[in-house]
């Protein structure tokens, strides 16, 4: 604190501390001086007693030679020259070496020796005049008995010296006096340059204090008009909230354009705030205000509880709301909390934006991919796919319901939910929706990671969850897409249907033989597959699906292969749909690929561990060709989107089971393998 | 509208499950998890905890309980009075700790609402934020509660 005004005031202090030393060197010298003047007074004043002394003694020896003459008394003249001698002497004394005499008044008094070489000599050569004076003068300070030889020898020489001795006694008289004199001017020289010093000192601290002052008002001056600048520009609101809840004297320009209301200095802010906000808001703002000025609490602690950090408020009578967003800081003086420093932002526009983006992001490449398959594509299969994809969440999520948390249940539950998806991913990779067909993957390869951990934990079954929903988010944007584009699209038919059947099934067979590094080709015979029920169709196209991605993963051969043991480099896929009976299907998938190896199965049951290798020896080749249909078969070593998690042939098994048909494998090593469905409706 | 995590999920579940173990020296687990979709409602049991949440993200988290499962956590946790001002503090309480596991993981960039109890339905519960608000069925012992994340980044 005090150094705080130490710093501020640093000029004043100086000048006051220069006045308080100079004022006590001023007066200790003052006090010294005085002294040696009064001494020097009193050696003024006994030097002209000795030149008094000198004609006294004199005097005296003449009436002493009166007297004899005349025969009168001299004991009053003998008396008197005893007193006037020792008063010369001790005084004479007392200025060669100081010494206390008998001041003018008859008081003891000291005499200080006298300073100057000058004053030295004349005292010198006055004891010159003197010694012998006295001397003479002794018998006549004895007494009475003295001889007249013995006066006139002592007035003679007291007429011989006496005006020199009145000269010397002159001249220390002059001597002390000039010294006197040089003192008191040294003493009038020292006063003047302390008043100097003092008015210098004070002229400097006045036009320092005025400058300062002068220059403190223009810096204020300054510092105010900024501040009015800054509130006159700044778009946000700003306000100090005092302990009262009152809005301060300052506030920026904009702050009742972004409340969009009137405010003056020292208005309540709370009634603002409870005409702007829900009551729950006004209640948790108002608490978390009375937190801020609280000292309890650290203001980031709670900063993220402020409920008006983006708060839509309502609008006056004929407004529309918008969304403000508050701000507070603690204001501190001297340590304690003065103010909350309010900063207000209309975040209207922010949030705006941030609804189109989110808007803009719903216009994903997904939907951009299936608009344009759409605008090729016979919308009846693509609102068949996506009915079918919105029906296998359905049923996922009901199955997620499951209250059997042991772990067979959960694994036969994954194995069902794998199912689903297998399906679904099928079904995009024929209508080319390949960012849908990944996502698919992505799930099925979540779902084959818990299933080789070998439990299923609860946090897996809301891993599962948000993956579904992820699904869910992706089936709505498409379905809103396929809703409104449905219209343009130009309607269903037939040749529509076959061509996105035949289109879908070839594409698919291209990029998986593309991937494989294989070539392959896919032949129709479909018409009669325009005749069917779209449902039925839909699941046959399901079915193929899967086989074809079956046969082009593990039948066909590559090219090498396929022409070391004869065959054309590129393999042939026949896809067949025919009308048997009334009502009575077969739809056949074939490949003139290398055939189902029975041995190959028997190894990787064994590999897997599903069976040891005696059980595997000893199951029939109906038996091994029928473990194909199990969940979580497959002989691919490594798994990719196409095959090795070993679902396909059990969504194969489960689509014939809901056409309430029958399936039938044939194969022979190195060339062919065929699946027939037999189906009615 | 841009979607919370699992991860952020997890949180919420995390925290009701550490609060079983911590409380009662017995883990709680999740016994299923599914989306509140078409029919399916989120499961109410008689006394909920909840709390909305703000900031960055919009929506609600609760946590709903029999009455016999709060009865066995009155009794764990060594409480004689198990009326049901009791058990709405419970809830509270278990709100509470969602609330402070939340406010820890997410910082600023969630604000959270001060705990909301009730018995039985509620207003408070409709207006969801999420097309299909996370269902996570939690088991205690024999005895089933619900956690509902209904909460979207804003």
């Amino acid at each position: 604190m005090f150094w705080e005004l130490f710093r501020k005031y640093r000029a004043i202090f100086i000048s006051v501390l220069i006045f308080f030393i100079c004022d006590a060197a001023v007066v200790t010298y003052n006090y010294l001086n005085s002294s040696k003047l009064e001494a020097s007074a009193v050696s003024i004043n006994l030097s002209g007693r000795q030149r008094m002394l000198s004609q006294r003694t004199t005097k005296v020896l003449l009436s002493l030679q009166e007297d004899a003459r005349t025969g009168a008394s001299q004991e009053a003249d003998l008396k008197e020259l005893a007193l006037v001698v020792d008063l010369f002497d001790t005084t004479l004394k007392g200025f060669r070496d100081g010494a206390m005499v008998t001041g003018g008044d008859g008081k003891p008094v000291f005499l200080v020796r006298v300073e100057t070489d000058n004053a030295h000599q004349i005292v010198k050569n006055a004891y010159e005049i003197w010694n012998p004076y006295l001397e003479k003068l002794q018998p006549l300070l004895k007494g009475s008995r003295f001889s007249s030889e013995e006066l006139v020898g002592a007035v003679s020489y007291a007429r011989a010296n006496n005006l020199k001795l009145l000269g010397l006694m002159n001249d220390l008289t002059t001597d002390l006096e000039q010294s006197a004199s040089q003192r008191a001017k040294w003493l009038q020289i020292v006063q003047i340059v302390f008043l100097v010093v003092v008015i210098m000192n004070v002229l400097y601290t006045v036009f320092k204090s005025i400058r300062d002052l002068m220059e403190g008002d223009r810096a204020l001056t300054k510092a105010r008009k900024e501040t009015e600048e800054i509130l006159g520009t700044v778009k946000e609101g700003l306000f100090l909230l005092d302990r009262e809840y009152k809005i301060g004297s300052q506030y920026s320009e904009s702050l009742k354009d972004v409340l969009r209301r009137e405010v003056a200095p020292e208005t309540p802010f709370l009634p603002i705030l409870e005409a702007m906000v829900s009551k729950e808001v006004y209640e948790s703002a108002t608490d978390y205000i009375e937190l801020l000025f609280g000292d309890r609490v650290k203001e980031a602690l709670i900063t993220s509880l402020n409920p008006l950090s983006q708060v839509e408020v309502r609008g006056k009578e004929g407004d529309s709301s918008h969304y403000l967003s508050f701000n507070f800081n603690r204001v501190l003086e001297g340590g304690k909390i003065a103010h909350l420093l309010v900063t207000v932002q209309d975040v209207t526009e922010l949030v705006q934006l941030g609804a189109q983006l989110e808007a803009a992001k719903g216009l994903s490449r997904v939907e951009v991919e299936v608009l344009l398959k759409m605008l090729n594509t016979d919308a009846s299969v693509l609102r068949q796919f996506l009915d079918n994809v919105g029906k296998g969440l359905a049923q996922i999520n009901e199955r997620l319901r499951s209250e059997d948390d042991s772990e067979q249940a959960r694994l036969h539950l994954l194995n069902h939910i794998m199912r689903i998806v297998h399906g679904i991913k099928g079904e995009a990779a024929a209508l080319g929706v390949e960012l849908f067909e990944d996502y698919a993957h992505g799930f099925e390869k979540e779902l084959v990671g818990m299933r080789e951990k070998g439990e299923v934990r609860g946090e897996d079954m809301v891993r599962i969850t948000v993956l579904l929903d992820g699904f869910y988010e992706r089936l709505a944007s498409i379905t809103n897409i396929a809703e409104k584009m449905a219209g343009a699209s130009g309607g269903d038919s037939d040749a529509k249907f076959l061509k996105a059947f035949t289109d879908g099934a070839q594409g698919l067979v291209a990029r998986i033989a593309g991937d494989e590094q294989k070539e392959a080709t896919v032949v129709f015979d479909v018409d009669d597959i325009a005749r069917l029920p779209r449902r039925v169709a839909n699941e046959l196209n399901s079915v193929a699906i899967q086989l074809l991605r079956n046969a082009v993963k593990h039948g066909i051969e590559t090219p090498a292969e396929r022409e070391a043991q004869g065959k054309e480099a590129n393999g042939e896929i026949f896809v067949e749909c025919k009308e048997t009976g009334r009502d009575q299907y077969e739809f056949t998938v074939r490949d003139d690929g290398r055939g189902i190896s029975v041995n190959r199965i028997r190894e990787t049951l064994v590999q897997k561990g599903l069976f040891t290798k005696e059980e595997a020896d000893a199951l029939s080749v109906d038996e091994v060709m029928m473990q194909l249909f199990e969940p979580g078969f497959s002989t691919a070593e490594e798994a990719d989107r196409d095959a090795g998690h070993g679902v396909g042939l059990d969504v194969v098994a489960e689509k014939v089971m809901q056409l309430r048909g029958y399936l039938t494998l044939n194969s022979k090593a190195k060339a062919f393998t065929e699946f027939k469905i037999h189906f009615s409706y | 509208m841009a979607d919370i995590t699992e991860q952020e999920i997890q949180v919420f579940v995390g925290a009701v499950n550490r609060y079983f173990e911590q409380m009662t020296g017995e883990k709680a687990k999740i016994q299923a998890s599914f989306l509140a979709e078409g029919e399916i409602l989120p499961p109410i049991y008689d006394f909920t905890g909840l709390i909305n949440v703000g900031g960055q993200y919009q929506g609600c988290i609760y946590f709903s309980a029999s009455k016999i499962l709060l009865m066995r956590l009155l009794l764990a946790l060594h409480e004689p009075r198990q009326n049901d001002l009791h058990m709405l503090d419970a809830v509270g309480e278990i709100a509470n700790t969602l609330a402070g596991n939340a406010r820890e993981y997410f910082g600023e960039a969630m604000t959270i609402s001060v705990p909301i109890t009730f018995q039985g339905a509620s207003d408070l519960l409709k207006s969801a934020v999420r097309k299909r608000p996370y269902i996570i069925m939690i088991k205690w012992k024999q005895y089933e509660a619900s956690v509902i994340v209904d909460v979207v980044r804003k």
